[in-house]
């Protein structure tokens, strides 16, 4: 993604990647869908163990 | 060999009128002889930028002490996590100990990104209420929390000139990991975990938040309006978190073969009581970084002081206040808990019990008045619990009463002993009264209790809350657990009269 800096010493104010642009919303989307996807497909593991359990 | 000789010069200025040097020749080279008041001048010049850069040092240590400060109270809270475990693991019964580990591990897991994502920002938001306006510090208000606390803002991230924002924030999250897994286990052996991660973000990162920013934050409105104190978060914290519980286990139900048909309670022993009662000491243990992390150090642009230690209401405290009064509320508990019940289950719970009993007045009660309120939480606890069995709620670690019954009390006794002091920093800040901290003992209780309740039910329609009946009676860790606690077994041990 490059870097914005040429020189840590002068270096001022945000040093993550992305900073100041759209990128920090979009990964923050990312791993909002990501903790979703996680709930869905554990709770979907867990329905069909006891599917499984009751059978 | 050095040669001196002295020369006086006249130089004329631009006005035409001439002043007088003293030059002096050393070895061949003229060097000027300053007059004392400009020898002076130049001494004081460079005083002044000695004792600049001597003050740019003491800012530098000062601001890397409070970012170390705040730093080193998330791992000590980490150790109230690795309690919950040992003590959840070690309630349940051997055939759900993987299960209970596995849903404390994802609350603690899940609470951290929607903290990030929301909690954090509910918290500079929701002060003075459902408005968002602004708060009379100006630290609060939509406005705000949208400059410093929103997802996407640059102090949300690695950023050179900020060394505050992610440390309180760290610090904050495992405020919400730990209200979250207060409720953890109270309804281990029987919820679905992907229904309990729900619930411990409702109360993690939106529940106890909103009772933060209501009563633990200087523009609160229970601060501002009725004089709330409640430094150690006994009632916005413990109390939030006891009484979702008590909204989820009403919903959930009890566990199999906990009651019988007429009414009457059986006990469900822990598989593991020495791993359940370590568990709560280790709890103790994290619990010096919660309330060491409930302080704000001086010296900061965002501190209360210069020179001493606030709470989180601009009121000055000190650690030596924090050591005499946890120590004593953790005696005065175990003492009160061993007088009633001789269980070492009991016992240890009465030491989390006096804690959160002295935890919000921690900063203003004399020692031995801390002990003796321990000492009494300690007492009541056990028959609290019995009293709520009876009532048909299935608490398998006691969780309501210890965090939410004596939360309460522990709220209402500083109402009732440190009335009239200033609750906040500030001219004209409300002072603690019984009725202040009553009215902050109410929203408490139904900031947890309403939303535990609600969720619950929804999460119950939706076939999300409880594990199947076969589930259940087979264990967890067989139906869903792809590892095994003990593979070998648990060998007995032989009594030496049975030898």
């Amino acid at each position: 993604m490059g870097s914005q800096f040429t020189d840590w010493v002068q270096a001022t104010g945000p040093m993550y990647m992305g900073a100041n642009g759209i990128m920090e919303v979009v990964w923050t989307v990312i791993s909002v869908a990501v903790c979703i996807w996680a709930l869905i497909a554990g709770s979907k593991h867990e329905l069909d163990a006891y599917n499984k359990i009751k059978k | 060999m050095v040669h001196f000789w002295y020369i006086k010069k006249v130089f004329w200025n631009r006005t035409g009128l001439g002043y007088g040097k003293l030059l002096l020749l050393k070895n061949n080279k003229v060097e000027e002889l300053k007059p004392k008041e400009e020898k002076m001048e130049e001494q004081l010049t460079a005083l002044i930028a000695q004792v600049a850069a001597i003050e740019a040092k003491a800012n530098t240590t000062n601001t890397i002490f409070a970012e170390m400060y705040y730093y080193l109270t998330i791992p000590l809270m980490i150790i109230i996590h690795a309690g919950f475990l040992a003590y959840e693991m070690g309630a349940s019964r051997l055939k759900n100990a993987l299960a209970s580990g596995v849903k404390n591990m994802l609350a603690f897991a899940f609470m951290v990104p929607t903290f990030y994502y929301f909690g954090w920002w509910i918290y500079w938001a929701f002060p003075t209420g459902i408005t968002l306006s602004e708060g009379p510090n100006a630290i609060s208000g939509l406005a705000y929390a949208n400059s410093i606390a929103l997802p996407w803002v640059e102090y949300m991230g690695p950023h050179i000139g900020d060394n505050a924002s992610g440390v309180f924030w760290g610090a904050f999250t495992l405020f919400a990991a730990t209200t979250a897994s207060i409720m953890s286990g109270s309804v281990i052996e029987r919820i679905q975990v992907v229904g309990f991660v729900i619930l411990a973000i409702v109360l993690g990162s939106f529940a106890w938040v909103v009772a933060a920013a209501w009563g633990w934050h200087a523009d609160g409105w229970l601060v501002t309006k009725f004089g709330l104190h409640d430094f150690g978060a006994a009632g916005l914290v413990h109390a939030v978190a006891g009484f979702f519980a008590l909204g989820v286990l009403i919903n959930l139900g009890p566990r199999i073969g906990k009651f019988n048909p007429d009414g009457s309670a059986n006990h469900i022993a822990p598989h593991n009581l020495p791993f359940t009662v370590t568990g709560l000491m280790l709890i103790i243990v994290g619990f010096w970084g919660f309330l060491m992390a409930c302080l704000i150090v001086p010296g900061e642009a965002w501190s209360w002081y210069p020179d001493k230690l606030a709470t989180i209401y601009g009121t000055p405290i000190t650690l030596s206040a924090l050591s005499f009064n946890i120590l004593m509320g953790i005696s005065g508990g175990i003492i009160g808990a061993w007088a009633i019940t001789k269980d070492p289950f009991w016992m240890m719970s009465g030491a989390l019990a006096g804690i959160i009993a002295v935890a919000s007045g921690l900063d203003l009660y004399w020692p031995p008045l801390a002990f003796i309120i321990a000492f009494s939480a300690g007492c009541i606890l056990k028959p609290c619990a019995t009293w709520l069995e009876n009532r048909g709620i299935d608490d398998a670690v006691g969780a309501v009463t210890v965090h939410g019954t004596i939360g309460l009390y522990g709220l209402i006794m500083l109402g009732i002993w440190g009335a009239g002091y200033p609750a906040a920093q500030g001219e004209g800040a409300a002072t603690i009264t019984l009725y202040g901290q009553i009215i902050g003992a109410v929203v408490f209780f139904l900031v947890g209790f309403v939303p535990g309740w609600i969720v619950s039910k929804i999460l119950s329609a939706l076939g999300l809350l409880r594990v199947s009946a076969e589930a259940e009676e087979a264990g967890l860790d067989m139906t869903k657990v792809p590892s095994q606690a003990y593979p070998e077994g648990i060998t007995q041990s032989a009594m030496p009269m049975e030898q």
